[in-house]
């Protein structure tokens, strides 16, 4: 059985990673390990988990801020949250199921390091926006910090971006501090089915050039919907969704503009199918249904300039099979079985001028494809001096990013 | 100010480097003579001052690559400059340094409305872009008092805020891509229209690097629709704790404020006295809080936050009654710097952000100093995001009073950091706060900052001198001191 660290605090990280340098043994960095299939396979016989560094350490609502341990759950800082009223804005969303692991299991270090962000991406910014400062242990070893516990700073390099989205391939993460905001008193989804995907597509990018601040927008092809938490109506096209958030008045003043607006037939979702139907959107959890069967399919996401999205759909979905779900900027997209569909997927990312990430396949798919796109020579030799000023010996999380 | 050796041998290649230069950058785009290089020799930090011993200004990416790779190749220091206008020195110049102008740069590229973008040249101003998309409706919402003169590339090396940024984000959340130059003349494409490129987020590091990685020739901004709504209110207290209890109370209550601003009592006599703003003179501190979003929006939330400010004890409430009144309010706010200028012949502005909840007794601190430093100071913040600008007053004929200011100025950030605060909201660290970082941050802690910088240009060639009070050689910053096998780890199980 392969061997697990687990620091119960930034000591013993130190003294865990020295160790790791020590003896030339390269370790997987885990949070709670939900999402070990996010990424290139990593070839290491020791997982160094970091969900013993948990507890909230400093919350000051009125501060906006809130300082954890990073192997925190995301449930914990949520229901600390909620109790004053306050959330994280950027919505971090639960990928566990998509790889067959338990729902509700994630932890704030994991979902930082990942980068996540939710349907309200579009309002409020990624995980990286919301990232304030942090405390970590580098692959030298050394425990530092960088940021603070204040909303705004610009005092050094932010390295909170840095390590954002860094996959633990860095330094591990000892505590975090992010930015909170309160949360919305209402909401409201407006629903436009039997669209074309282009039609669709028209109607989200009209939302977000209103004035009527959506903080959702999502496109749902018709054979996914019945796999939506919200009784939509399976016809044919695609449904066009629209989220408000906010005071109640003014949820209700927005949503019933917006449909004036946009014309046509609509449904709108109430507080309580609206929180689920988001949540799906956001989990993507149509493609975590039968994780079993389904964790050996490979799944996409690509990151695209909004008006790109419809041309993309169209030329991807063109071979039968294949399904997808557009949240905003990002379009999730699961071809069919045919091998050649990851050029064919990275090709459509690139020409639309954005990028495609391999999301989920198997150990050897992705081992052999890659998960994160190439981003040409000059890029690549500062990501690999930077990997190597943070990590000389290749201890944290080898291979997880670029082979 | 303590800068980087000049190396001799640059300086006595002069001529030939002028000559190389014109190579590339052709005509009146390389300047040697002194009487026209006096303009580059500071920026909006004028108490430190230095003649570059070149300008360049290049037209184009090629221009800038051709001109990074022949000083890289010759050892040539390197000092970017946007419009000139930072507050903390960072195109402060270098004597033995070419002072890379990026002023030509100045067309708006692309609009792109579908993708809620604008693609620009760095030396656009801040201000142009808004002015570019404002006709459909839309605007760049960072806006730093400096907007009208301030270039984007400026803002994108120092990550600057402004007045809205407690709800709309700083330059680092409004941004999705640039065009980077490194030190050694590559160009590298990063972002793009899209946002979370996969990746490590080097958007993210470049925003608000002080042109210490690369130089920007090209930048992707977001725009906005612009609010249907916008509504200020004054509010007066009569202590600096009451408002400050009201700013907590309106942030507490869950509304996020377009802008939340603050002024103490000689700041706001200085501002009344400047702009005839209608400011009240009997409060000794003043708010302007600004909210937008939906008409109906608007109004409920106002409501909300009168009720919130009389609940404090405010003694002042004015609700602006048309657009003329609300930019009144701010043209008051937007004038305490030169409002400054009238007062005292000098003034140095300085920039911490402190835990919000600290700000009484950060302004009893910043009084003690006052006094205990001989200098006066008016303070203005964005309270929203709990970031201070004390503005001290000095005479920078009197050599005394500029080091005491300088004193005064350095007490105040090191008393923002004990309080739980940083050194920097908005203005960067630049050469003016360069020597404060050891306050802050440790020695590994700027050990890893600079890893970052040698990833990029290992030479240490880009605007030495600013930001770190030590750079480090990147070959020392590599070495692991680790003596394999010889380290102890009883507690951990062995593998």
């Amino acid at each position: 059985m392969d061997a697990q660290v687990r620091p119960a605090d930034e000591s013993e990280l130190v003294d865990a990673i020295l160790g790791l340098v020590a003896a030339g043994t390269p370790a997987q960095v885990s949070g709670a390990g939900t999402k070990q299939g996010f990424g290139r396979p990593v070839n290491a016989a020791v997982t160094l988990r970091l969900d013993g560094l948990a507890g909230i350490q400093a919350y000051a609502p009125d501060e906006l801020t809130l300082t954890c341990g990073a192997g925190t759950p995301l449930a914990a800082v949520a229901a600390a949250l909620r109790e004053h009223g306050q959330e994280l804005a950027f919505e971090p969303p639960d990928l566990g199921p998509l790889y067959g692991a338990p729902a509700g299991a994630a932890t704030i270090g994991g979902v930082l390091g990942c980068n996540l962000a939710g349907s309200r991406r579009v309002r409020a910014g990624g995980a990286r926006d919301h990232f304030l400062g942090f405390r970590a242990v580098s692959g030298r070893g050394e425990a530092f910090k960088a940021g603070g516990h204040v909303v705004k700073n610009v005092t050094g390099y932010d390295l909170c971006k840095l390590l954002a989205g860094s996959f633990g391939t860095l330094a591990a993460l000892s505590e975090v501090t992010v930015k909170v905001l309160p949360r919305a008193e209402r909401t409201a989804t407006l629903l436009l089915p039997g669209r074309t995907v282009v039609d669709a597509v028209g109607l989200l990018i009209a939302a977000w050039q209103s004035r009527l601040e959506p903080s959702g927008l999502c496109c749902v092809p018709a054979e996914l919907a019945p796999l939506l938490p919200a009784g939509l109506p399976a016809d044919a096209g695609c449904l066009a969704a629209v989220r408000f958030e906010g005071p109640a008045g003014s949820v209700r003043d927005r949503a019933g503009r917006m449909r004036d607006t946009l014309g046509g037939a609509s449904h709108e979702l109430g507080e309580t199918e609206s929180g689920a139907f988001w949540k799906a959107v956001t989990d993507a959890t149509p493609f975590a249904e039968a994780a079993a069967v389904q964790v050996a399919r490979p799944l996409w996401r690509l990151s695209l300039p909004p008006a790109s999205a419809a041309g993309v759909i169209q030329r991807l979905a063109a071979r039968p099979g294949g399904s997808w779900l557009l949240d905003g900027s990002m379009l999730w997209f699961a071809p069919a079985g045919d091998t050649s569909a990851g050029d064919r997927v990275r090709a459509e990312a690139a020409g639309a001028g954005g990028t495609a990430m391999l999301l989920r396949a198997p150990d050897s798919v992705r081992a052999a494809e890659g998960v994160f796109p190439r981003q040409g020579a000059g890029i690549e030799r500062i990501a690999a001096a930077i990997r190597s000023g943070f990590d000389p010996e290749g201890v944290l999380n080898p291979g997880r990013m670029a082979a | 100010m303590r800068m980087p050796e000049p190396d001799a041998a640059v300086i006595a290649a002069r001529a030939d480097l002028v000559q190389a230069l014109r190579a590339i950058v052709p005509g009146e785009g390389v300047i040697e003579e002194e009487r026209e290089l006096l303009a580059y020799e500071t920026d909006g930090l004028t108490a430190y001052r230095e003649l570059p011993m070149l300008v360049v200004l290049p037209e184009t990416t090629e221009q800038v690559a051709a001109v990074l790779k022949l000083c890289h190749g010759r050892g040539v220091k390197i000092v970017p400059r946007g419009a000139g206008t930072g507050l903390s020195g960072g195109a402060l110049p270098l004597r033995d340094g070419v002072t890379l102008g990026l002023g030509r740069f100045n067309r708006i590229l692309e609009i792109d409305y579908d993708n809620l973008c604008v693609v620009t040249q760095p030396g656009v101003t801040n201000l142009a872009i808004t002015r570019a998309v404002e006709d459909r409706g839309f605007y760049y919402a960072p806006d730093p008092s400096s907007q009208i003169a301030c270039s984007i590339g400026g803002n994108v090396a120092e990550n600057s805020g402004g007045v809205h940024c407690l709800k709309y984000g700083v330059t680092t959340n409004n941004i999705t891509g640039v065009e980077l130059v490194t030190m050694a003349g590559d160009v590298l494409r990063i972002g793009g229209r899209h946002p979370d490129p996969a990746g490590y987020d080097l958007l993210g590091v470049i925003t608000g690097s002080e042109g210490l990685l690369g130089v920007i020739t090209e930048v992707t901004v977001k725009i906005r629709p612009k609010p249907e709504c916008t509504r200020a209110a004054l509010i007066g207290f009569p202590t600096i704790r009451a408002g400050a209890t009201c700013v907590s109370r309106v942030i507490s209550e869950g509304i996020i404020p377009a802008g939340m601003e603050m002024m103490d009592k000689f700041a706001i006599e200085a501002a009344e006295a400047f702009a005839h703003a209608g400011y009240p003179l009997d409060a000794e501190s003043l708010l302007i809080v600004e909210l937008d979003g939906t008409v109906s929006e608007v109004a409920d939330g106002m409501a909300r936050v009168i009720a919130i400010a009389r609940e404090c004890d405010a003694t002042h409430v004015r609700e602006n009654a048309d657009e003329a009144e609300r930019e009144r309010f701010w043209s008051g706010r937007k004038s305490a710097f030169p409002a400054m200028g009238r007062l005292s012949p000098d003034y140095i502005c300085m920039d911490g952000t402190i835990p919000r909840g600290r700000l009484p007794d950060v302004l009893d601190g910043i009084t003690a100093l006052s006094k205990q430093h001989g200098l006066r100071v008016a303070n203005v913040f964005h309270a929203g995001d709990g970031n201070l600008h004390p503005l001290i007053l000095y005479d920078a004929n009197d050599a005394d009073q500029l080091a005491r200011a300088e004193a005064f100025g350095a007490d105040i950030l090191k008393l923002c950091v004990a309080e739980g605060g940083v050194l920097s909201g908005e203005h960067g660290i630049g050469v003016e706060k360069r020597d404060l970082m050891p306050a802050m941050f440790d020695d590994t802690d700027l050990k890893h900052q600079q890893r970052l910088k040698c990833a990029f240009d290992p030479d240490g060639l880009l605007n030495p001198g600013k930001m770190f009070p030590e750079l480090h050689r990147c070959a020392e910053l590599g070495k692991m001191h680790v003596h394999h096998g010889k380290l102890p780890f009883p507690h951990l199980p062995r593998f």
